[in-house]
């Protein structure tokens, strides 16, 4: 049940950012075929800026779970497995409490946003507090997701992000 | 605490935080973060926060998901198969034949992609099995992949020129125009040393097939002429000044999504597909960015990168010995590292000691991007060798030593570069003063 409800989270936040992702292709799409019919798309660039944003954070624990980030596995390749699953341990949970720092002050720099009403530069003054939140649930979903594997390694599972990597990196 | 003794605990603790295989954008974030505790006691979370929500969420940022989507899109096409059907015809006749569809092939796909590991597959795929079939050297096959697959960082549009134009705060556009020459020349150095070596091995060649009549070979090629135009199209509409990287990024994607329903392999799933994989390797470059950025600010505080820069003045150390000096550290680097790893490293900490050298930041990136090409097919760790072994089924050390003479050969671009920086920096200005 619990594995589920996870789960259907981590797809949705990437579903959302993939949405975001396509949505800075149309909003750039319409400014430029706005600009041919002398239609200004008010500020198009501020706010693909936020959608880039918000999709790269809102991608963050699916990507990590899909084994999608970067790291050296030189040295642990050569470990004996359950040395490697040590430092998994390990990595795993330094990985959570850095995102927990990160989700913390993210939430701060949030919360002064919300406090001054900050709002973007342009002509739709977009409230800052609205992109940065959804960046703080990116990092709160990461969070979990490091947790969550780090939960999934001690009770001597192989972690999500070394399963499902293949030979291929995109 | 002196810089020397503060730049050797700070690097030490990355080597050791990445070599037990932490993520690299968590390594850099951990790594500023020890930075400012050693330096300052400005608020180092609030800092990071900032700066990371400042770094990402920048509109000169949005061409890279842009043409990231792009290539996934066309990399789920028929592109592979046309490409090399469509290449055949016309390179029967040339000393190395078909080897050419390796790097000709990869030299299109990279305009269109900027990844080299997706380039590599994409080509790979089809003429891995198509050419030793036919009895072509596999040597010659894997070296020729390998080599040209990283064409795919340097023919615009380039991911990783884009990570260092965000990073350094250079103009992507400049930067796009700027890796075109050294593009073609690194192509036409390639295909310059398979045509001599099919020369000097003839017998390890095999004949060509039949002759083609220009009317089969324009049919033959007949839909690779729209991926052609859409490359033209792109290049150009930044070339000329139209369009702003985002924009051309986005034309780029609205035309791949027309030539794959063209080719009738656009459907709802391949669509999600390519919009996904897109979303996933989007946000493991920004991430990385984003710690990038923090390391970049956290290392101002600790005044590192100017001591190395005044360090390097005293020295009196000429730009070719720096040079020559970096390139072996790249090189190094690279043989642990990813490339975007290793440029958003090199733009924190080394870019002011190279600012205070006299060089060129448009024509270093055109170089950092070269040499970090050459790291992708050294090993251990080289994403184009694992590709191909993948492909392949060979070990990596037979695919490192068959890649040797294209390693070399990149090696003498970095040399041509060095002492023709024209070659980089002339296009650019071209451009600049037209427009």
């Amino acid at each position: 049940m619990l594995r589920r409800t996870l789960d259907a989270l981590y797809l949705a936040c990437a579903a959302l950012a993939a949405v975001l992702l396509a949505g800075i292709g149309a909003l750039i799409l319409a400014q430029i075929v706005g600009r041919f019919f002398g239609i200004l798309v008010p500020s198009a660039n501020e706010i693909s800026g936020f959608f880039l944003a918000t999709s790269t954070f809102l991608a963050l624990a699916y990507s990590f779970r899909a084994g999608t980030h970067i790291r050296v596995t030189l040295l642990l390749s050569r470990l004996p497995l359950g040395l490697q699953r040590v430092a998994d341990a390990v990595v795993v949970a330094v990985a959570a409490v850095l995102s927990g720092y990160f989700t913390w002050y993210t939430y701060r720099l949030t919360a002064e946003s919300w406090r001054y009403g900050d709002l973007s530069d342009g002509l739709i003054g977009v409230p800052l507090w609205i992109p940065q939140a959804c960046m703080c649930l990116g990092l709160v979903m990461l969070t979990i997701a490091a947790l969550d594997e780090l939960v999934a390694i001690l009770r001597g599972k192989t972690p999500s992000f070394e399963s499902s990597d293949g030979a291929v990196h995109e | 605490m002196d810089i020397a003794t503060a730049s050797l605990i700070l690097a030490g603790a990355l080597l050791v935080l990445l070599a037990t295989g932490l993520w690299v954008a968590i390594a850099l974030f951990i790594v500023g973060l020890i930075a400012m505790g050693m330096f300052t006691s400005a608020p180092a979370g609030a800092i990071m926060a900032t700066t990371v929500w400042g770094s990402i969420s920048t509109w000169t940022l949005t061409a890279l998901p842009l043409f990231i989507w792009m290539g996934e899109i066309l990399f789920r096409t028929r592109l592979s198969e046309d490409m090399f059907s469509g290449l055949v015809p016309w390179l029967t006749r040339i000393p190395g034949r078909l080897l050419h569809v390796n790097i000709l092939g990869c030299a299109v796909f990279a305009a269109v992609s900027g990844s080299s590991a997706a380039t590599a597959i994409t080509i790979g795929k089809m003429s891995v099995p198509e050419l030793t079939r036919r009895g072509y050297d596999e040597k010659q096959i894997i070296g020729s992949l390998a080599g040209s697959g990283t064409l795919g960082l340097l023919i615009p549009p380039s991911i990783i020129l884009i990570v260092y134009g965000v990073a350094a705060e250079q103009s992507i556009i400049r930067l796009f125009i700027a890796g075109i020459i050294p593009g073609l020349l690194l192509a036409a150095l390639f295909m310059g040393y398979v045509a001599a070596w099919s020369l000097l091995n003839p017998d390890r060649v095999p004949p060509a097939d039949r002759r083609y009549t220009l009317g089969e070979k324009i049919a033959a090629s007949r839909r690779l002429i729209p991926v052609i135009l859409l490359i033209v199209f792109v290049i150009g509409s930044i070339y000329a000044g139209w369009a702003t990287a985002t924009e051309a990024a986005c034309l780029g994607v609205v035309g791949a999504l027309g030539l794959s329903a063209a080719t009738g392999t656009l459907s709802w799933a391949t669509f999600r597909d390519s919009v996904m994989a897109a979303t996933r390797t989007n946000c493991m470059i920004c991430f990385i960015l984003a710690g990038a950025a923090f390391l970049s600010t956290a290392m101002g505080f600790t005044g590192i990168p100017r001591g190395l820069a005044v360090w390097i003045q005293e020295l009196g150390l000429s730009p070719y010995a720096l040079l020559a000096a970096l390139t072996l550290f790249f090189i190094l680097l690279g043989c642990f590292l990813d490339g975007i790893s290793v440029v958003v490293l090199t733009v924190a900490v080394i870019l002011p000691m190279v600012e205070a050298a006299g060089i060129d930041l448009l024509w270093f990136g055109i170089y950092v991007v070269l040499v970090v090409e050459m790291s992708q097919i050294t090993p251990p760790v080289g994403f184009n060798l694992f590709v191909i072994q993948g492909l392949t089924g060979r070990d990596i050390l037979y695919i490192a030593r068959a890649a040797l003479p294209f390693f070399l050969l990149m090696c003498l671009a970095v040399v041509i570069l060095v002492a023709f920086p024209d070659l980089v920096t002339w296009l650019p200005e071209l451009a600049t003063r037209r427009s």
